[in-house]
């Protein structure tokens, strides 16, 4: 069963996002738009009056904010100030020190977590929520980790125990991959990983999970011996990947002297010129789609409209495993051929003659917000609760206490989901804005260039609303 | 701010392109390709071609201007079309 739907299980119970969550976001919502005298003067009171925002209503609320948003962007034209945007950097006081102290003391304590995972998934309690290695694994680490990534900065490279432990053995190099590979293996890699955590009990039984990991780590090695570390970890490792991609939208960004701020989202827009070695255009735009499809397919099998969908095809004897495999696919591929498309018309639209490979790689990294976005609004409010369960659990990870303390939040709460996907569209739609005017000529050929782009956002923002508006259950058929 | 373009990064597919005389880059139009020059080559670029950017990018800054009050027209639209809509919806 899915991990997502076993949390948004726990979740709908205690916070009724259709009710309460729904309503104050879109309160929130039309205070913000609109600034309307008399909301603002309702304050917090606003979201305790018995009405009921339809999902309907919720939608193109949605929908209208991010198209609103774009709207907004358009004043700003001045590529001085989109410039700054971009390329302002803080050095920080101390950022060479913090680094060589945070990659001695971070890869002693990956190599200490994988440890724990391992023995503790092998010999602690089978219970899920009372087993260190599942609380580790998927609260602090996939949870709270993966937020730290695109919130603060990717520390994985210094934590990272798999490529640590990989060094160890003597690289090789028995093959190369042809040059058209690029990030391909990474993205079969991270649809791979997804299948698993849905169709398996990796997220709930430990001993699945130390079997994952342990093949991840097997993996990992033999990679390293036959590719080599740096092509393992920059076309194929789909974990090392998706942090490096999460981490162009933090703040706390690697520099050669050291470390240096940058505002939200700088970096997306930076041209990384270390890894063109590593990657073809289509390749690096296939992973930033799967990383979104991802997000998506997690919520999206764990509706009642999927059950409908898959319903015939399980009961015509095609095995369940297979049936969400072939939507993991035909959803990729349905993302993809629309991203391809969109950027197909953004070059009509902004009457280019960039290709439509060069605009798609160009764009492709602002929609990691978004990921980010859905990311954040799922697994917040999971990681809060289940935070002080993972503190008791570790304090005696092989015989913890039965009465184990979980964090419960307040109703408001349930806003945080749609907030934080509704952050993600808007700073995407800011990214891609401020990427048109270094791609583009003029003022008004940028702006015009966005409206496909645009388009798609506003019905992606739609589903994924529609997605967390939807009632959950179990993952069906497995 | 802008990173050196390839030719290899553009696809040239009608016979209407005007090319940068300093970097070849294909445009579509001939407004477009008197911005690019002013832009991206203010420096080397000709008196003539100065005094052509100069009226591409007034025309620029006026076009730019009807476009925003287009937008604000527009946001102002959404923005009754959700307020009446909430109203109906909640009250």
């Amino acid at each position: 069963m899915s991990l997502y739907s076993r949390l948004r299980l726990v979740a709908s119970r205690a916070l009724d996002y259709r009710r309460s969550g729904v309503k104050t976001v879109c309160s929130l919502l039309a205070a913000v738009l609109f600034a309307s005298p008399a909301l603002a003067h309702g304050g917090p009171g606003i979201a305790s009056e018995p009405v009921e925002t339809p999902t309907w209503l919720f939608l193109m609320t949605g929908g209208g904010v991010i198209a609103v948003s774009f709207l907004l962007t358009s004043f700003v034209t001045d590529r001085g100030v989109l410039e700054a945007y971009h390329e302002r950097r803080f050095d920080l006081p101390g950022g060479s020190t913090l680094r060589n102290w945070g990659a001695a003391i971070g890869g002693a304590v990956g190599v200490v977590g994988l440890a724990a995972v391992i023995v503790v998934g092998l010999e602690g309690p089978i219970a899920a929520n009372a087993n260190l290695a599942v609380l580790l694994v998927w609260v602090i680490w996939w949870a709270g980790f993966t937020a730290s990534t695109y919130l603060l900065g990717n520390s994985w490279p210094a934590l990272d125990p798999f490529t640590r432990l990989g060094r160890l053995v003597p690289e090789r190099d028995l093959a190369a991959l042809p040059a058209w590979v690029g990030r391909w293996p990474a993205v079969a890699g991270l649809l791979l990983l997804v299948w698993l955590e849905v169709v398996s009990e990796v997220a709930s039984d430990p001993t699945q999970l130390v079997a994952v990991v342990g093949l991840y780590l097997v993996a990992t090695m033999a990679s390293s011996v036959v590719l080599g570390d740096s092509v393992w970890r920059r076309q194929v490792d789909p974990i090392w990947s998706v942090f490096r991609l999460y981490g162009k939208m933090a703040p706390v960004q690697r520099t050669e002297r050291g470390l240096a701020l940058a505002w939200p989202g700088a970096e997306l827009a930076a041209h990384d010129e270390t890894d063109t070695a590593y990657t073809t255009p289509q390749s690096e735009t296939g992973f930033v789609i799967a990383l979104l499809w991802v997000t998506s397919y997690d919520g999206f099998v764990a509706t009642p409209g999927w059950e409908g969908l898959a319903g015939p095809l399980v009961r015509a004897g095609i095995p369940a495993e297979l049936t969400y495999f072939g939507a993991l696919l035909a959803g990729y591929v349905l993302f993809l051929g629309a991203y391809w498309w969109a950027s197909k018309l953004v070059r009509r639209v902004g009457q280019s003659y960039l290709s439509t490979a060069t605009i798609a790689t160009a764009f492709a990294p602002a929609l990691v917000p978004i990921a980010a976005g859905y990311h954040l609004g799922h697994y917040l409010p999971y990681f809060l609760r289940l935070a002080p369960t993972t503190a008791v659990v570790a304090t005696m990870p092989l015989s913890p206490p039965l009465d184990l303390p979980v964090l419960s939040l307040p109703g408001w709460f349930g806003s945080v989901g749609p907030v934080a996907v509704l952050l993600g569209h808007v700073l995407a739609v800011w990214v891609a804005h401020s990427r048109a005017f270094d791609l583009f000529t003029g003022q008004l050929q940028p702006i015009r260039s966005q409206y496909p782009y645009v388009l798609v956002m506003v019905l992606y923002t739609i589903t994924g609303l529609w997605l967390l508006a939807q009632p959950t259950i179990q993952t069906p058929f497995l | 701010m802008s990173e050196q373009l390839t030719p290899d990064q553009f696809t040239v597919d009608d016979s209407e392109a005007e090319y940068c005389p300093y970097c070849g880059r294909p445009l579509a139009s001939e407004h477009l390709w008197a911005l690019h020059v002013g832009e991206h080559h203010p420096d080397a670029m000709t008196e003539a071609e100065t005094e052509t950017y100069e009226a591409a990018n007034e025309q620029e800054s006026d076009d730019l201007f009807v476009f925003h009050i287009k937008v604000m027209a527009i946001i102002t639209l959404v923005t009754f079309v959700f307020i009446y809509t909430y109203t109906f919806v909640w009250l």
